[in-house]
């Protein structure tokens, strides 16, 4: 059912603005959905359990080219979203904040749209990932892949643009083609022919975003992205996964911190937290044997070139 | 030309070809000698030629004794070249260096000193034998002056990543000071002498050796008030001591006014010292009175190592001058003169110690480097006001060495000099910018003297199991734990470090005497600040709720170099200062 508000939302979307829909499908031809309502989205309000956000079975991924102009607020944003909106470089805490609803999307959006620079609303965009659903993936996704194309950005800029799929992997706790833009995400072919903005990485950078899509999958909670990072440990090594290995080791990581610690833990403890405690966290976890065996199987593809 | 007579010449030479205004070649011979610095075969200038005007010189040839010279013209585009005349000139030379005033001026030597650059080899042999830059005292820039290198031309001959300079240096020490003092002590009141001051004091301090310290100094004291007044001028001898004998002082009429009886090896007066009172019995009469007290002093300080041989290219020696206390009775007691010892307050206030950072120069061709510290001061000042004074004093401050290695990723261009980076880095944790302790102890900046020697590791440049870009653009946890972990260097030089949407800086972790670095914009700061996590300490404070450092590391102060976000932050204090002062880094070089 979630499936459908979201692909919902977006396909309503692009039929509005009248702009062509890049579908990627596991085979299945992308099939159109009936426009969405605010009530599904004011039920992903009434809902503050994360747990009850997982969908594993969304498969259409929907690339926005454009956005249309946000809608006109129709709701009251709460009070503790609202402080940090007016220090939006301030990271948030995930910790008591509520989902918003569909306006209350829009004026997050409107609120992203007023700030030039990416570099003032590093808190924003993760206040919008923790409380938005639908409109704000199709910000983010439209954001890596059609909105700063051609442009070369700077490194402050690029540390958040490059993070954004993992945003994406919080947002797909609760829509499904952000799940979905996420494993399209898992093929550099897929940012050379997207993500035409450039960052000093070079030609490195789709391995940077395909690393971020594999730590997205890790904070979806889907049981799928699970299996897919998992599923890399019994693949045969080839380049591709000598290039991302470490990404991998790294989901494994947040795997294991969120299903010790809880979700909320992972993005109030370490994401918002500065470089040393993420890194003291990450080393704490090598010297556990399942810390330990993934770098051992790291090691294994590293060392069979 | 035969039969010659050995010396250096000058030779002219003038021809032309086909016809009186075409160009044409010529050469000689010198049996190989050439004349330096000019070509084997000189052109005439381009046409037109004038042949009373133009000519064609070899300067400073040098021509053996009974030599030969054969000139020879080649033809040229016309097909001919004749030799109307040749002249040869002794060459002058007026510092007799071996270089002709001629050649000085074309090299922009100075043709009237034979060593121009003062480094101990004369123009002649720098240009001639040993090929090295007669204006640049230590041509390839290793901290050696020429004189002193063995390998004038090589910074490096050993590739150990150390300079020859760095290798031969040693501690420079305090051999000499100096001080002088004058001063000035004047009350506003209508019944002083309004065109001159009350006092004027003058003192010269040189110490150029343990137990030796000439010292001279006048005091003018002017009594009445306008319209008469008078002079009365005291010039106090201290002659130099010398073998512990007795010295004294002497009045202007020579007779002893004190005697002062020491025992060698004296060490008493150890420092440049500053007696600037004695204003006091003269003003008793003054109550109320309103005055101002001016001082100029300056320390001077000759650094040496007992040789020459102290380059420290790449580092700074650190003078810290304080007043120092010595009301305990430790030093000698000018008695009458003086009826306080000294101690580090002046006029009521605490007298902060000042620090000069003597950075990289090279000494003088005696291996000495003198610097001077100045201390201007105006106090206003009551005849009641509590005063004494103090000595200043000058040291070297001593100071750990951590040396470091540094490598980059192939990728990485333009690597910035780390060496650079961690000096800057140095003079940062020396800094007190406070000044003296007050207030809250955590939040007092303390100076720190460590001093980095930075060299390049063995590899420069990341080993292959480090070289893909994953190394280079860290994005990824479990590459900056693996690069940080590694043995290779104890720098890391990376083009960016993106974790979780922030673009950082550096990293480091005390498990490893490691940090890695984003490469161009790495601060003294962010250096120290990740020095700092090396020796084991945590952020400054607890920016964070909830956060609970394994090191508590109490205090919050946004000018901290531990603080959090590290933006521009210069402070350490007296906490940190322990863990700074603790760990020496193991050199990583694997």
């Amino acid at each position: 059912m979630k499936k459908n508000i979201c692909a919902l939302g977006i396909v309503a979307l692009f039929f509005t603005i009248g702009i062509g829909v890049f579908v990627v499908s596991k085979g299945k031809p992308f099939s159109k959905v009936t426009p969405s309502s605010e009530a599904k989205h004011l039920e992903h309000s009434a809902s503050n359990n994360r747990a009850e956000m997982l969908n594993h079975n969304s498969q259409v991924v929907a690339i926005p080219k454009q956005l249309e102009t946000p809608r006109a607020a129709k709701t009251e944003i709460p009070a503790s979203i609202q402080n940090y909106l007016a220090q939006p470089k301030v990271l948030p805490k995930m910790a008591g904040l509520p989902l918003v609803d569909a306006a209350g999307e829009e004026l997050l959006i409107q609120k992203y749209r007023e700030i030039d620079a990416m570099t003032n609303k590093a808190g924003l965009i993760r206040l919008m990932a923790y409380t938005g659903g639908d409109r704000v993936f199709e910000l983010f996704a439209s954001t890596l892949t059609n909105e700063l194309s051609g442009r070369t950005i700077s490194g402050a800029e690029a540390a958040i643009v490059v993070f954004m799929p993992e945003l994406i992997g919080i947002l797909a706790r609760k829509c499904d083609p952000a799940f979905e833009f996420l494993k399209a995400g898992l093929q550099p072919g897929f940012w050379k022919q997207n993500a035409t903005w450039k960052t000093g990485a070079g030609p490195d950078q789709p391995r940077i975003l395909v690393g971020a899509c594999i730590k997205g999958l890790a904070l979806s909670g889907r049981k799928e992205g699970i299996n897919l990072i998992y599923g890399f440990r019994t693949r045969g090594v080839n380049s591709y996964l000598r290039a991302i290995d470490g990404s991998v080791v790294d989901s494994a990581f947040m795997l294991d911190y969120i299903g010790q610690y809880g979700f909320e833990a992972y993005l109030d403890n370490i994401t918002i937290s500065d470089l040393d405690i993420i890194m003291k966290a990450y080393v704490a976890w090598t010297q556990t044997s399942n810390g330990v065996a993934w770098r051992a199987w790291r090691q294994r593809v590293d060392r069979s070139r | 030309m035969n039969n010659l007579p050995s010396g250096r010449y000058d030779l002219y030479l003038y021809g032309h070809g086909a016809a009186d205004d075409q160009s044409s070649l010529f050469d000689f011979d010198n049996f190989g000698n050439l004349a330096t610095g000019f070509g084997p075969i000189w052109q005439q200038p381009v046409p037109p030629w004038n042949e009373n005007v133009h000519y064609g010189v070899y300067r400073g040839v040098q021509i053996a004794p009974n030599a030969s010279v054969p000139v020879y013209a080649l033809p040229g585009p016309s097909g001919y070249a004749i030799i109307n005349g040749m002249q040869l000139v002794s060459a002058l030379d007026s510092d007799n260096d071996g270089l002709s005033d001629d050649e000085e001026n074309h090299r922009d030597t100075n043709p009237l000193d034979p060593d121009s650059d003062g480094d101990g080899v004369n123009d002649y042999s720098e240009v001639i034998v040993f090929h090295t830059d007669p204006n640049n005292a230590d041509s390839d820039n290793d901290g050696l002056n020429d004189g002193q290198d063995p390998n004038p031309t090589e910074a490096d001959p050993n590739n150990d990543g150390v300079s020859e300079g760095e290798e031969a240096a040693k501690e420079p020490m305090i051999f000499a000071k100096t001080y002088t003092c004058d001063a000035t002590c004047d009350f506003f009141e209508s019944d002083r002498n309004r065109y001159y001051p009350d006092g004027v004091f003058s003192m010269n301090w040189e110490r150029h050796r343990p137990g030796s310290v000439i010292c001279d100094f006048d005091f003018t004291e002017c009594f009445n008030p306008e319209p008469i007044f008078q002079f009365s001028t005291y010039t106090y001898r201290w002659p130099a001591w010398g073998r512990g004998t007795a010295t004294y002082w002497e009045d202007f009429t020579d007779e002893e006014v004190f005697a002062y009886y020491f025992t060698p090896p004296l060490t008493a007066f150890p420092i440049p010292w500053e007696k600037c009172e004695g204003f006091s019995e003269t003003y008793t009469d003054l109550v109320g009175g309103q005055g101002q007290y001016t001082r100029d002093a300056a320390t001077g300080i000759w650094l040496y190592t007992g040789d020459p041989l102290w380059a420290k290219p790449s580092r700074a020696v650190k003078i810290l001058f304080s007043a120092i206390d010595k009301s305990d009775g430790s030093t000698v007691s000018f008695g009458a003169m003086a009826p306080f010892e000294p101690n580090d307050s002046w006029y009521g206030d605490t007298i902060p110690p000042e620090e000069l950072t003597v950075q990289t120069t090279h000494p003088n061709r005696d291996g000495i480097l003198f610097r001077e510290y100045t201390k201007n001061a105006t106090y206003d000042i009551t005849p009641q006001t509590d005063r004494t004074w103090y000595m200043f004093d000058a040291v070297i401050v001593p100071h750990k060495i951590a040396a470091m290695t540094v490598s980059r990723h192939p990728s990485v261009s333009g690597a910035q000099d780390m060496q650079t980076v961690f000096n800057q880095g140095s003079q940062l944790l020396s800094t007190d910018s406070d000044g003296p302790p007050q207030g809250d102890p955590l939040l007092d900046d303390v100076p720190c003297y460590i001093e980095f020697v930075i060299t390049n590791g063995a590899s420069p440049v990341f080993p292959t199991a480090f070289a893909n870009a994953a190394f280079n653009y860290i994005t990824v946890f479990d590459n900056l734990v693996a690069l940080h972990a590694s043995g290779f260097a104890n720098i890391k030089l990376v083009s960016s470090i993106y974790i979780a949407g922030v673009d950082y800086l550096g990293w480091a972790l005390p498990t490893n005497p490691s940090m890695v670095l984003k490469n161009g914009v790495c601060t003294a700061g962010t250096a120290m600040h990740e020095y700092g996590h090396l020796a084991g300490l945590e952020h400054r404070g607890q920016v964070f709720p909830n956060e609970v450092p394994e090191i508590p590391n109490p205090g919050t102060d946004s000018n901290a170099i531990m603080h959090r976000y590290n933006s521009g932050g210069n402070e350490i204090n007296s906490n940190e200062v322990v863990y700074y002062d603790g760990f020496t880094p193991a050199v990583l070089n694997e």
